[in-house]
């Protein structure tokens, strides 16, 4: 992302402050900031002004106007805090109408000539985004607009923070006719917009997923027959062998990922002194040096040890704790297990534990899509496409061609696959998709995108299992018919049957609006973002499909953050008091999507079915599994237990009827 | 030859540490049980003049290399009757004494194998003896005894096998009703105690094995459960010498649960059942099952890493209790307590973890094959947290399976884990898996974006695509793998590795020379590519011109693949440049 400019400036009036807009932006404001703080990016400028404000502060001396933060990158989390703190402290100052004070006009140029005199002709944009709820706070000619936008290469976003009488108010008054400064300066500076209050504060509750660029993890051969010594071997030569060795097919291709599991925000350890620093609240934390120490735990000598029981003072058992002798970590090694034995390797022979491989990928052969268990699919997916960087026409069309055909005859292909250098040689499935380019074409640049390119080839290669990968269940079948049951059993069984079907069907979302395969994979191009700033229509609203949803988790948890931020440290709340909002309402509708239910009818046959089916929670286990606070230890056996069931168990279960 | 093997033991001396990357799996055990008899010591034809028994030993080398990468905690013992090898006069000698898989035990097995093809004659090793008969209800008592039912001082194994080796099909006892009836009861005995009877009755085309009366001593004909669970599925079908070593060939068996929870399928009305979700794939690794070695002088301690924080200005260790997990913004620490860092709602408030129905949608719509994320899991019911679980879990599957329809869940399966989205699906293969099919689906920020090309250009119009999509359909068809794949057929070639270096440098093999021949045995996946070449080079050669084709379709697709090349030209390099980066030259 480019370098950019952002100047806030925020109408501090009577009004604003009484009609809680102030409060309202603040939201935003904080969501915003924060942001870019935790980005901490170098090219993102940010200033603030106080607008119509009892106090004066800014480099012109102009009155009423105060410069909250100064022409900044990055913005540091404390200046961020120090914004909030003294726009949440806004209070209604008695009598004194301050948006008499008029100053967003004399605020504007302001902010537009320190932007020129800090960034003079530098590249960026630059955007000028100012709250308000006056529609008159400027008052502008047509030649002075153009004055001012020949000074300002950047453009304006008004925030229109007018309550709805105070709309009906101005349109019957004729405020806000087409000759209003504020419509004509939007209209005349390219790339402006007006946006309400109410809409811009709802982004802070919609997820915006992150866009990451993406970054090749292959490159090289896609072979078909190739020989041996050309797969073993990853010379220029082997490559052009392959290349042109008329009995194998071979195609330049790159890879880059498609599914990348993600997880919470990424918290840092740090140390917590308890010492708190003057000057800033929020400094007594620090970063430890994390080092990895090896030790061991010789036997103590034979006459030691009965001193050391003693010292101990006849301490049970457990309190004696052994004392482990540092060692250096040269003088350590790996002993790699073998059966119940541990081999260490002298350095000669553990250099050969490596298998040596080198990147490419060749086919095995072909099958049909539905032979392969969806199950044996084991790792993240990764784009295999034709390369177009160092490859040519003829890698485009014979990958196109593959992709096609596959896709024509349902088949998918099985291939080793080596993604680097000495990498871990994978058997994977490599599966046909189309990615449509009918979104690109509205946005691409590229001569090369014509109208008769109707989509982008490419195989997801994914990992199968190899035979050590495979276990073999030998667990009672869910399905298993009895055939000793009779037919009173077979007659109950029916009834339950019927009667979870109609729970089936009642909950069930049938429609055909699953997410196109074509359309499953967006193009890096098709997101034209170029601001930081959070705005309306940023991003693509999600489909109806059920299976198309938000992470749960990142976006949870940053707005636990936004809560925190503003409740503990902006309005002092005690942390222990905290409590953190639940998740919101655009990840709610995707959890609940039947939100009313099944209906009274259903109900009942649900109770019907608990009855039926004996479901009832077992109290003594719940007991044990939920222990309010159960102590470390507790939990480990709690949890031992659950991974290494008796075997008498299981058999019982496979016993059962 | 062993002189100068180093394998010291390991002294992790009075402090006993939990192995924490130890895998928790059921404890078992495999008793090889071989009756000595003349035939054991012929040389078969099928074996190419192999001796049986030498085969069977073999077999169980084999089997330990096998085990030891996927189960490295099993016991193996191999004991063989009607020997006067004895040391305690029952007749039976035993060969390996019944432990977990071990160098020891290798080296021993490894040796006498060694000493059998330079000359030395099993039959005097063995000292098979008529008369030195061992009844089965001895040698049923010995095995009860071996794998710790009958002797508390044993080692407990929760799942025991008896590999039963014998090619005679009439013991002495065959017409001893009474004794029939002993030994059916000893058998039911070890049933009940887990003890499985594996047989391999070895038959021969000029004698074939009546299986008879071991069916019915064994109790193969009666037992109610076995064709129901699906824990051990006998083959009692005699085989020949040459089978062997493939029914030996083990495998694992699911075993480790992953988790347990409740799948809410209705809040309102706590319609509330437990599931359980177990590992069907692991992605095994070479290398990952280790423990730290010290070696000073004569001794070798296992070592032991710690992480430590150290304070940045003083290097003094921080205390624990002072560590904290921070979301830092810039120059801002947001202390959050751990347990308000995300909150699901009021409607899970109860459950440390859980999955929650979302909905049902037709199998069609959901089972995609190009957004994998994760492994699968499979999912049977847990009766112990909720009753009427496998009740309600087999109605769900009967009809789900019947509307064809897939479950959608959301949740957090561990208490730990983050919540995500799930599909669970009726299992679609018959016979083998009889559950649910449980795996993740990727939020859409998971979902990268298709990278962006050098070019868009295409030639989908032209005459040469569509020649170009023919002859790839006709190659497609010549390579179709008719069985799929079947993981079974692929060995890890980095796992072989790694534990055939272990295994020569214990058992001193001398290291082979390295040429191609030995890179395809040692890699499956390697072999199985090469005969993709082998296919096209012998279609070349083929005297059939159906068979001619398959080269000629490779040929005229490599004409094609230039001719486009050439005549459009992209303006970068035709013929990839090599990606390897040469040294920087100093250029004065």
């Amino acid at each position: 992302m480019s370098a950019e400019c952002t100047s806030f400036i925020i109408d501090a009036s009577e009004r604003m402050i009484q009609t809680n807009k102030v409060k309202q932006l603040l939201r935003y404001l904080e969501y915003t900031l924060l942001e870019k703080c935790e980005k901490g990016r170098k090219t993102d400028w940010v200033d603030c002004y106080l607008n119509n404000y009892i106090e004066t502060e800014n480099s012109m001396q102009l009155e009423h106007i105060y410069e909250l933060q100064k022409m900044e990158a990055p913005l540091l989390g404390s200046q961020c805090a120090t914004i909030s703190k003294i726009l949440n402290s806004l209070q209604p100052s008695d009598g004194v109408s301050t948006e008499e004070f008029n100053t967003i006009e004399q605020c504007l140029l302001l902010s537009t000539l320190q932007i020129k005199e800090k960034f003079h002709k530098r590249k960026m944009l630059r955007q000028i985004m100012c709250f308000t709820d006056d529609m008159k706070s400027i008052t502008l000619e047509d030649n002075e607009i153009d004055e001012m936008l020949q000074e300002y290469t950047g453009r304006f976003i008004l925030v229109d923070c007018r309550s709805e009488d105070q709309i009906v108010k101005d349109d019957s008054s004729g405020v806000t006719n087409s000759e209003n400064s504020w419509y004509r300066l939007i209209a005349k500076c390219e790339g402006s917009i007006i946006i309400k209050l109410s809409e811009l504060v709802q982004l802070v509750d919609i997820p915006t997923p992150p866009v990451v660029k993406p970054i090749r993890v292959f490159s090289g051969q896609l072979r078909l027959g190739a020989d041996l010594t050309n797969i073993v071997n990853d010379t220029k030569d082997n490559q052009d062998a392959n290349i042109s060795d008329s009995s194998c097919l071979c195609i330049n291709v790159e890879g880059y990922p498609a599914i990348k599991s993600i997880s919470g925000l990424h918290r840092k350890l740090m140390t917590k002194y308890d010492k708190i620093d003057d000057k800033n609240s929020n400094n007594h934390y620090s970063i430890p040096k994390s080092v990895i120490e090896y030790e061991i735990y010789p036997e103590p000598e034979v006459e030691q040890k009965p001193t050391v029981i003693k010292t101990e003072n006849d301490d049970d058992e457990e309190g004696k704790k052994p004392i482990g002798v540092p060692v250096s970590n040269k003088s350590v090694a790996k002993a790699y297990r073998y059966g119940s034995d541990y081999v260490v390797l002298p350095k000669m022979i553990a250099d050969e534990l490596y298998y040596d491989s080198e990147p490419g990928i060749d086919i095995r052969g072909f099958m049909d899509e539905r032979q392969l268990p969806r199950r044996y699919l084991n790792s993240e997916s990764v784009f295999i496409i034709a390369d177009t960087r160092l490859g040519s026409i003829g890698d485009i069309a014979s990958f196109s061609a593959l992709v096609d055909t596959l896709l024509e005859n349902s088949k998918i292909a099985i291939c080793r696959y080596v993604q680097k250098s000495g990498a871990d040689v994978q058997m994977c499935a490599l599966i046909p998709l189309n990615v449509s380019t009918t979104n690109l074409k509205r946005v691409s640049t590229s001569t090369t995108l014509d109208d008769n390119n109707t989509g982008v080839r490419t195989l997801i290669i994914s990992r199968l299992p190899f035979s050590e990968d495979e276990r073999i269940t030998t667990l009672n079948e869910e399905s298993n018919k009895n055939d000793t049951e009779n037919n009173e059993q077979k007659e109950q069984e029916q009834k339950i049957d019927n009667l979870m079907s109609n729970f089936i069907d009642s909950m069930s979302i049938d429609n055909q609006n699953d997410i196109p395969s074509e359309t499953y994979y967006q193009h890096f191009e098709e997101i034209q973002k170029f601001t930081n700033l959070p705005l309306p229509k940023q991003s693509v609203p999600l489909t109806e499909d059920p299976l198309q949803m938000y992470a749960i988790t990142p976006f949870g948890q940053r707005q636990i953050l936004l809560d925190y931020f503003h409740k503990v440290i902006i309005e002092g709340q005690d942390n222990s008091e905290f409590t953190p909002p639940t998740l919101p309402e655009s990840i709610l509708q995707k959890i609940d999507p039947l939100h009313n239910g099944p209906s009274e009818t259903v109900l009942n046959d649900i109770e019907q079915l608990i009855s039926m089916l004996g479901v009832k929670k077992n109290e003594k286990r719940r007991n044990d599994g939920t222990l309010t606070n159960p102590s470390d230890k507790q939990e480990l056996e709690y949890n031992r237990t659950e991974e290494a069931p008796p075997l008498d168990e299981l058999l019982e279960l496979g016993r059962r009827d | 030859m062993s002189a100068t093997l180093d394998i010291k033991p390991l002294v992790s001396s009075h402090y006993a540490t939990e192995q924490p990357y130890m895998e928790v799996q059921l404890h078992e055990c495999i008793i090889y049980c071989i009756e000595l008899t003349p035939d054991m010591f012929q040389s078969v034809e099928e074996l190419n003049g192999k001796i049986q028994l030498i085969e069977i030993l073999e077999s169980i080398k084999e089997l330990m290399s096998q085990l030891v990468i996927v189960k490295p905690g099993t016991a193996i013992g191999c004991y063989l009757y009607h020997s006067g090898r004895d040391t305690d006069g029952t007749g039976i000698y035993e060969l390996l004494p019944l432990r977990n898989i071990n160098i020891g035990s290798m080296k021993k097995l490894n040796d006498l194998l060694y000493d059998f093809e330079n000359g030395s004659d099993p039959a005097t090793y063995f000292k098979y003896n008529s008369k030195n008969t061992v009844t089965l209800e001895t040698l049923f008592m010995y095995i009860q005894e071996k794998c710790g039912v009958t002797n508390p001082n044993k080692n407990k194994y929760e799942a025991k096998s008896v590999f039963l080796f014998t090619s005679r099909d009439s013991p002495s006892e065959i017409n001893d009703t009474e004794t029939v009836q002993r030994l059916k009861r000893i058998v039911d005995d070890m049933t009940e105690n887990f003890i499985n009877f594996v047989p391999f009755f070895i038959t021969a085309k000029s004698i074939p094995f009546k299986t008879e009366f071991y069916n019915d001593v064994l109790r193969f004909n009666s037992r109610a459960w076995s064709n129901k669970s699906k824990f051990w599925k006998v083959n009692f079908e005699p085989i020949t010498a040459s089978s062997i070593k493939m029914r030996v060939r083990h495998r694992k068996e699911l075993k480790r649960i992953l988790f347990t929870c409740p799948l809410i399928l209705n809040e309102k009305k706590k319609f509330v059942v437990g599931i359980r979700g177990y590992n069907i794939l692991s992605h095994e690794k070479p290398g990952a099952r280790y423990k730290l070695a010290y070696e000073k002088e004569d001794v070798r301690y296992e070592a032991f890493s710690r992480r430590k924080y150290l304070d940045p200005i003083t290097g003094t260790v921080e205390d624990k209790d002072n560590l904290r997990k921070i979301y830092s913004i810039g120059d801002l620490n947001l202390d959050i307590p751990d347990d308000k860092i995300l909150n699901l709602g009021e409607d899970v408030e109860e459950y440390a973890s859980f999955l929650k129905l979302i909905c049902f949608r037709p199998s069609s719509l959901c089972i995609k094959f190009y957004n994998n994320i994760d492994k699968t899991m499979f999912i049977t019911s847990d009766d112990r947290s909720y009753e009427g679980s496998f009740e309600t879990l087999s109605s769900l599957f009967r009809t789900m399976k019947e509307k064809d329809k897939c479950l959608i869940a959301w949740g957090n399966i561990k208490s730990n884990s983050n919540p995500a989205l799930y599909v669970m699906s009726p299992s679609y293969d018959p016979g083998l898996y009889g559950g649910f099919f449980l795996w993740k689906i990727p939020f859409v920020d998971e979902i990268r974006k298709f990278p962006p090309l050098a070019t868009y250009k295409n030639i989908e119009q032209s005459t040469d695509y569509k020649n170009f999509c023919r002859i790839t359909e006709n190659i497609i068809s010549f390579l179709t793998l008719k069985k799929g794949y079947d993981p079974v057929d692929y060995k890890n070639p980095g796992l072989q590795k790694h534990f055939k270096v272990l295994r020569d440098y214990i058992l001193q093999t001398p290291a082979p020379d390295t040429s191609d021949i030995t890179l395809t045995e040692e890699d499956d996946t390697l072999r199985k590519i090469i005969n993709v070449r082998e296919n096209i080079l012998a279609s070349a050669s083929s005297e059939d011109p159906q068979l001619q084709r398959l080269h000629k379709y490779v040929n005229v697709w490599n004409v094609l693949y230039s001719k486009i090349a050439d005549e459009e030209n992209l303006g970068v390099g035709v013929v990839r440049k090599s990606s390897k980066k040469t040294k920087p030259t100093l250029n004065l």
